[in-house]
């Protein structure tokens, strides 16, 4: 089923800026731009709001299903086309870091294979199940929030350093813009959503997890920085290390399982977004969902296995050029089908969407 | 899929788990080797000697009082040598429960010092909350003694920490704090000493061991400082308390002073709090330390007992013990400013406010004022 409630999309809201913005790139954003890297992922994460608020009021008008239904099916292909693309290069990306977090820290050093292969099976089923049963896990997951939070209170032993968190813009804005352009392709998250129906009704819940994504982004990349100081370019589990508290290890065990649990599961459900959306531009094509999800994910896969081995050689990927083109077509397509949905409301068409 | 027909699969999957859940492939506990304090020191060689502390889980170990062991391995490297470990005890060594880590002092006055000390930051089993402590002569027989008051080494120095971490007169450390700060503007840094003395009166260790050596106690007011990789030099308690006073968080301890009739008084601190305040033009630091405190004690030398019974302080009492606060930790930065070390972290707090303007700066060119009020809080 491709429906989300309201709820759902909050949370999906709060969660997709969030996940992997705080795994890797903290620390990458630090050693390339210091402390203005906080300032610098409040902006992006601001913008890129604006990209989610354009996807929102096109899915409220038809999304990319009601493009078909007005342009015909040889539109929409072509233009749902290039977000597979997009969504491939991400998804490469985003699960070398799920590889990474598991393979390195969550089980030091151990072989990356079995776990693409357990993490594409999960991702498929996923996909295979639609957005309902994402935006469900989304749902059960955050309760994972409140009990880092308690878990913190009780156990935390937090030493925050503010002076780390300045000077700002000590060698000017270039530094920091030049970094944000780095590392682009970690924002403009929302093209996935253009595939699936939302629940109608008031966007207050959308609006209020929006301003919580922002804060909560900038408030974890300073807690971040004031407890690591200029070492923060060592930290490659961001959010790991900030909601673990073992210094209880050896009286009750380990506390870090909450993290773990919560990164672990709205990052796989993220790429699982991404991939179902991916099975609905397939069908676009006359692909049956099951083969064109199974084909998918076994090429995917199979690059991670043999191609890119590892988040270096991902990273080369994501900072290359060809990351312009990912957000280049991000931006592009919801401006594309606003134009589009403009030209026929001025012809007087309008669609019937369900509610 | 019905609500009642997952429900009932949920359960069977649950009851199943639980019935035939020990079939599945795993690492029994008993073949792991639960590292509890992880311990490296230099040989004459050049090798590195690593300790492990390990815990003996089985009920018959723990009843012959053999609950622990220390098993010691040589190599160039400290992988190298857990490995040999994992190899002698026939188990995988397993360092996320590992919350102690003795660096002897030997490596700690050697070029390996940030090596080593890397590779455990770097290790994602080993807690990044670990203490770090530099051990008086060699971490390995520090490990291996009999310590005063029961338990193996490794959770008698946790227990000091967790019960006067927060002291004045006491350091502690973790890994994470170490790395954080010798990746600062000064690459001031400093550790923990672990001192040992013997228990007084001296006793032989019975009863659940059977060696005869002397049971020792661990004194941890010592402190060794460093600048970059480099050891600087070591002090004893008035080293520590100048850090903790202007760096740390302390909630215990004891502020002593002389009375006005020359009588001795010990106030107990319950909370400290600290304000800093850069000045670029003058190049001076200014912090101001609030120290509460509660009246703990009088004793009157003179015999006459006549100033003790009175629960304040006078003006003059407080103001002593507030100089001789200032006293030590101005003299304490005096002598860092001579080993050109950034002890307090000023390079940072200046280029913190000022930028690129207050870079380059010279500690030596730094000056500190220092104000310190006690609030003596009547009992």
């Amino acid at each position: 089923m491709n429906y989300l409630t309201k709820t759902q999309l909050a949370i999906i809201v709060f969660f997709v800026p969030l996940v992997f913005k705080m795994a890797m790139l903290p620390s990458m954003l630090y050693e390339a731009c210091g402390p203005d890297s906080y300032i610098g992922i409040a902006i992006i994460t601001t913008v890129e709001f604006l990209q989610m608020g354009l996807v929102l009021f096109i899915v409220s008008k038809g999304g990319m299903e009601g493009i078909g239904s007005l342009y015909g099916t040889n539109v929409q292909r072509l233009i749902a086309a290039p977000l597979i693309f997009v969504m491939c290069v991400k998804s490469l990306v985003f699960i070398t870091e799920i590889q990474t977090y598991v393979c390195d820290y969550l089980f030091y050093n151990i072989s990356s294979f079995p776990i693409i292969c357990a993490i594409m099976v999960v991702i498929f089923y996923l996909a295979l199940k639609g957005v309902k049963t994402i935006g469900r896990i989304f749902e059960l997951s955050i309760w994972f929030i409140p009990l880092i939070f308690l878990f913190g209170i009780l156990f935390g032993k937090a030493r925050l350093q503010p002076e780390y968190l300045g000077p700002l813009f000590a060698d000017g804005p270039s530094e920091l813009f030049g970094g944000l352009n780095k590392y682009i392709i970690y924002t403009f998250d929302f093209s996935p959503l253009l595939f699936f129906k939302i629940e109608k009704g008031k966007n207050a819940r959308i609006v209020i997890a929006s301003v919580l994504a922002v804060i909560a982004v900038c408030g974890c990349y300073m807690i971040l920085i004031a407890s690591y100081g200029r070492a923060t370019f060592l930290v490659n589990d961001a959010f790991a290390r900030l909601a673990s508290f073992n210094t209880v290890v050896s009286e009750i065990g380990s506390l870090d399982w909450p993290s773990a649990m919560l990164w672990l599961t709205t990052s796989i459900c993220n790429v699982a977004l991404k991939f179902a959306a991916m099975a609905e531009i397939l069908k676009y094509f006359n692909i049956k969902k099951t083969f064109g999800l199974g084909s998918l994910c076994v090429v995917i896969g199979g690059l991670l296995i043999f191609l890119f081995r590892g988040f270096k050689e991902a990273m080369r990927l994501s900072t290359s050029p060809v990351r312009f083109i990912v957000i280049g077509i991000e931006i592009a397509v919801p401006i594309i089908l606003l134009i589009l949905y403009a030209a026929k409301n001025r012809k007087g068409v309008t669609l019937e969407t369900p509610a | 899929m019905k609500r009642p027909l997952k429900w009932i699969i949920t359960l069977i999957g649950i009851v199943a788990f639980l019935s035939f859940g020990g079939l599945l492939p795993g690492e029994p506990l008993v073949d792991r080797a639960m590292v509890v304090g992880f311990g490296v020191d230099l040989t004459e060689e050049g090798e590195l000697n690593v300790s492990a502390q390990i815990l003996n889980p089985s009920p018959a170990a723990q009843q012959q009082g053999i609950g622990a062991k220390v098993v010691t391995s040589r190599h160039e490297t400290i992988s190298g040598a857990m490995t040999y470990i994992s190899e002698k005890s026939g188990k995988t060594v397993a360092l996320t429960h590992c919350n102690v880590v003795l660096i002897g002092e030997n490596v700690a006055k050697s070029q390996y010092f940030y090596s080593v000390l890397n590779y455990l930051i770097t290790n994602s089993y080993l807690s990044e909350n670990a203490f770090v402590f530099v051990t008086e002569g060699k971490a390995e027989e520090l490990l291996k003694s009999n310590t005063g008051f029961g338990g193996n080494a490794s959770f008698y120095v946790q227990r000091l920490v967790g019960m006067y971490g927060d002291y004045n007169n006491v350091a502690n450390k973790t890994l994470q704090r170490f790395v954080v700060d010798y990746h600062q503007l000064g690459q001031a840094n400093w550790l923990p000493l672990i001192k040992t003395e013997p228990t007084n009166p001296d006793v032989s260790a019975g009863g659940d061991q059977s060696s005869t050596d002397k049971q020792i106690l661990f004194d941890i007011n010592s402190v060794m400082i460093f600048k970059e990789n480099d050891f600087v030099a070591e002090y004893g308690s008035e080293g520590t308390e100048a850090i903790n006073y202007v760096m740390n968080k302390v909630s215990k301890g004891n502020v002593e002073t002389i009375g006005d009739n020359n009588e001795k008084i010990v106030m107990y601190i319950i909370d400290k709090q600290h304000y800093y305040k850069y000045d670029l033009d003058t190049k001076t630091v200014k912090i101001r330390i609030e120290i509460s405190t509660l009246l703990k004690e009088i004793i009157d030398y003179s015999g006459e007992d006549k100033y003790i019974d009175r629960t304040s302080l006078t003006e003059a009492e407080i103001a002593r013990a507030e100089k001789s606060i200032a006293d030590n930790i101005l003299s304490f930065y005096t002598e860092m400013q001579s080993y050109d070390v950034d002890i307090f972290s000023f390079y940072e707090g200046f280029y913190s406010k000022f930028g690129n303007k207050a870079l380059n700066m010279d500690i030596k060119d730094i000056a500190l004022e220092i104000e310190v009020e006690v609030k003596a809080n009547d009992v």
